[in-house]
């Protein structure tokens, strides 16, 4: 396991170099020009020439990427030209709410597309079966933004059960941060207010970011466990005797969950990418918004920020899927 | 002198299959009995019904698209015919215990093998009353003592082994492990050395046969090989397309086989001392169970049909003692 886990990290590290890489290169031979925009639109080209120097954009690109490269990994992402602020403190304010989001959001999808899946297999063309199929084809037609929209206008303005959007109430009282992570800070410092708060505000943007996802692995789950249950070894149990409920939910599931882990890697990269639609929508204070408002005032630095990060989220999360593997089956781990 | 009572008597017993083409009728009636400690063989082509017999039996054919058309089941004195999941899932954790074909497929992959042997010793303990249920470390040694009870070496080790790591005799023999777990009345073996190495095999066989000995334990071997059957059972059951044909005991069976299809079987096995030019079979192939042959449902491919197989169905007949035929021309002691 261990030799499993060190060449996976070998292999992060090497993909976010070449994470790094390719958005550094897409950056730069892209048509437009950062010194220009940054000079404003009646500047000299000796004030433009200043500014390229002083941004070091006229070294040959190989000096400039090594340079870059030096800089992201001491954490230093650039200066935002649109908030004046460091990328890298911006980042820390906004990445952390989408992270909760995106958390919380496969979270759902997780812990109802999984027994959901099993339940469809072991209910096979009977009702359940059916109904939870509905569920599931109804959950990838809605798009994320309209389901938002739905979901704001009959439980927050209908019903009035949970608030329209936001991250938190301005007028609460934020908890001295430890993780950034206000679900997880609110309940770190007692402040359970807060954090009732919090939930209350993240459970829509959540159901709406997880809908997809939570359709994908029902699918996927469904389908792993139906053949699976049609496996020899599935046969073996049921001959001697173990109990339904320890085959379909431990030796069957614990075999399917090999294809839904997958899906739910892929998921995790197409929910970072989905929270710029929903964060507009709920008015979320994430990342995604961030980056949107970035790109349009073609501001590089903050999306190349940005971008590394979700890059470099769906990197990480993928790792710990590939662990996952190994800790589910022994095959892949002997194979290292 | 009264017969001993029979462990598992089947009786007549027909089941059919809905499939998309039409309704397959699997078995006709089957009549097959096991005293107990008795090693009985059941030998036939692949798709003859005699897998489809015993896991029907024990109920592990999904109804539907199977049901039961005809006759009864009982075991131990108990009609099981129609008996429901939790019954049937008792009688299959404690008396009747199974092996199986493949024991690459047949362990979990993801599991140790210690896991699913403990798995299995635990579900069986779950039907005993609660003072008589193991602990974990009785369990434990429970596991050990099964798996050095089929030979396998280094038990202790093996048990954190995942099924990968074994060879396929090995597999087999945690198999017959977990099988032994609930001291069983009956042991069903479904063909349980076709994927082996011959060499492999013939351990595995010895391995069967003296278990059923010193434990004292009925077994059923399901085979399409007579050697693998005749090396461990005192009486064989000759089933085709779901029915039996000739019912016999091995001796019997080699020295005077009745019915057409049992001498085409017996024919039909390589020997080392004869010609090697051309392998004997029988010709033809085994029928469409949608719409069987009327009569005998071998007679399309037998050489001796007369009218009579065509038209009508042959009832199994006991010519010699405890030797039963179902043949118009062969049965009955004729011929």
């Amino acid at each position: 396991m261990a030799l499993f886990v060190i060449k996976r990290v070998a292999l992060l590290g090497l993909m976010l170099i070449g994470l790094i890489l390719i958005m550094f290169t897409i950056s730069h031979v892209a048509p437009g020009d950062p010194a220009g925009v940054a000079a404003g639109p009646d500047a000299t080209a000796e004030m433009i020439e200043v500014i390229r120097k002083e941004y070091g954009l006229d070294k040959p690109l190989p000096m400039q990427f090594w340079i870059y490269l030096g800089d992201v990994f001491q954490g230093d992402l650039g200066r935002s030209i649109r908030t004046t602020h460091d990328v890298t403190d911006d980042l820390l304010r906004y990445f952390p709410a989408t992270f909760e989001l995106v958390g919380v959001a496969m979270l759902i999808a997780i812990f109802f597309g999984v027994p959901l899946g099993m339940l469809a297999a072991v209910f096979r063309d009977k009702g359940a079966d059916h109904a939870i199929r509905f569920v599931s084809v109804s959950s990838v037609a809605l798009p994320m933004f309209w389901l938002g929209l739905l979901l704001q206008l009959f439980v927050s303005l209908k019903l009035g059960w949970l608030p329209l959007g936001g991250q938190i109430g301005l007028m609460t009282e934020r908890p001295e941060p430890i993780t950034h992570l206000l679900l997880v800070d609110s309940l770190l410092r007692g402040q359970f207010e807060t954090f009732r708060e919090a939930f209350a505000h993240v459970i829509l943007p959540a159901i709406a970011l997880s809908a997809p996802a939570l359709a994908a692995i029902i699918r996927v789950n469904r389908a792993e466990m139906i053949e699976v249950l049609h496996q020899d070894f599935i046969v073996t149990a049921r001959a001697h005797g173990i109990s339904s409920f320890r085959i379909v939910a431990i030796y069957a599931l614990r075999n399917a969950m090999i294809p839904t882990l997958a899906m739910i890697g892929l998921r995790f990269g197409w929910m970072l990418g989905g929270t710029v639609l929903v964060e507009g929508v709920f008015d979320w204070p994430g990342v995604g918004l961030y980056a949107v408002q970035s790109a349009v005032n073609s501001d590089f630095q903050p999306v190349m920020g940005a971008t590394l990060l979700i890059g470099f989220s769906f990197m990480l999360a993928n790792f710990a899927i590939d662990i996952a593997y190994g800790w589910l089956d022994p095959r892949l781990r002997e194979a290292g | 002198m009264a017969e001993p009572a029979p462990l598992l008597e089947i009786r007549d017993y027909s089941l059919s299959i809905s499939t998309f083409d039409g309704v397959l009728k699997v078995l006709d009636g089957i009549n097959l009995s096991i005293a107990p400690g008795e090693a009985v063989g059941i030998v036939g082509e692949t798709g003859c019904g005699k897998s489809i017999t015993v896991k029907s039996v024990v109920g592990l054919v999904p109804s539907p698209p199977a049901r039961v058309e005809a006759g009864s089941v009982r075991f131990d004195g108990r009609d099981i015919t129609s008996a429901d999941e939790a019954t049937i899932r008792r009688i299959r954790g404690q008396e009747i215990a199974m092996i199986f074909q493949d024991p690459m497929t047949y362990l979990n992959p993801l599991f140790t093998v210690g896991r699913q042997l403990r798995d299995v010793i635990q579900a069986k303990d779950r039907l005993k009353p609660q003072s008589e249920r193991r602990d974990k470390r009785s369990i434990q040694a429970k596991a050990v003592e099964l798996l050095s009870q089929v030979h396998l070496p280094n038990p202790e080790r093996q048990l954190d082994a995942y099924p990968h790591q074994l060879s396929g005799g090995m597999r087999q023999r945690v198999l017959i492990a977990m099988a032994l777990a609930g001291a069983p009345k009956l042991l069903i073996a479904d063909e349980p050395t076709t994927a082996l190495d011959v060499t492999i095999q013939a351990q595995i066989l010895d391995l069967v046969k003296d278990l059923v000995e010193r434990l004292g334990m009925a077994v059923l071997v399901i085979s399409h090989d007579l050697g693998v059957v005749a090396a461990i059972c005192q009486r064989i059951v000759v089933m085709y397309a779901g029915t039996v044909v000739e019912d016999a005991t091995t001796e019997a069976l080699f020295e005077n086989p009745k019915h057409p299809y049992t001498r085409g079987l017996l024919a039909a096995i390589p020997r080392l001392d004869g010609s090697a030019d051309s392998l004997a079979s029988i010709a033809g192939t085994i029928p469409n169970l949608i719409d069987p042959p009327r009569g005998c449902r071998f007679h399309p491919r037998c050489a001796e049909a007369g009218e009579t197989c065509r038209q009508a169905k042959p009832p199994s007949l006991e010519g010699a003692p405890g030797h039963w035929v179902a043949c118009h021309i062969y049965g009955g002691g004729v011929g």
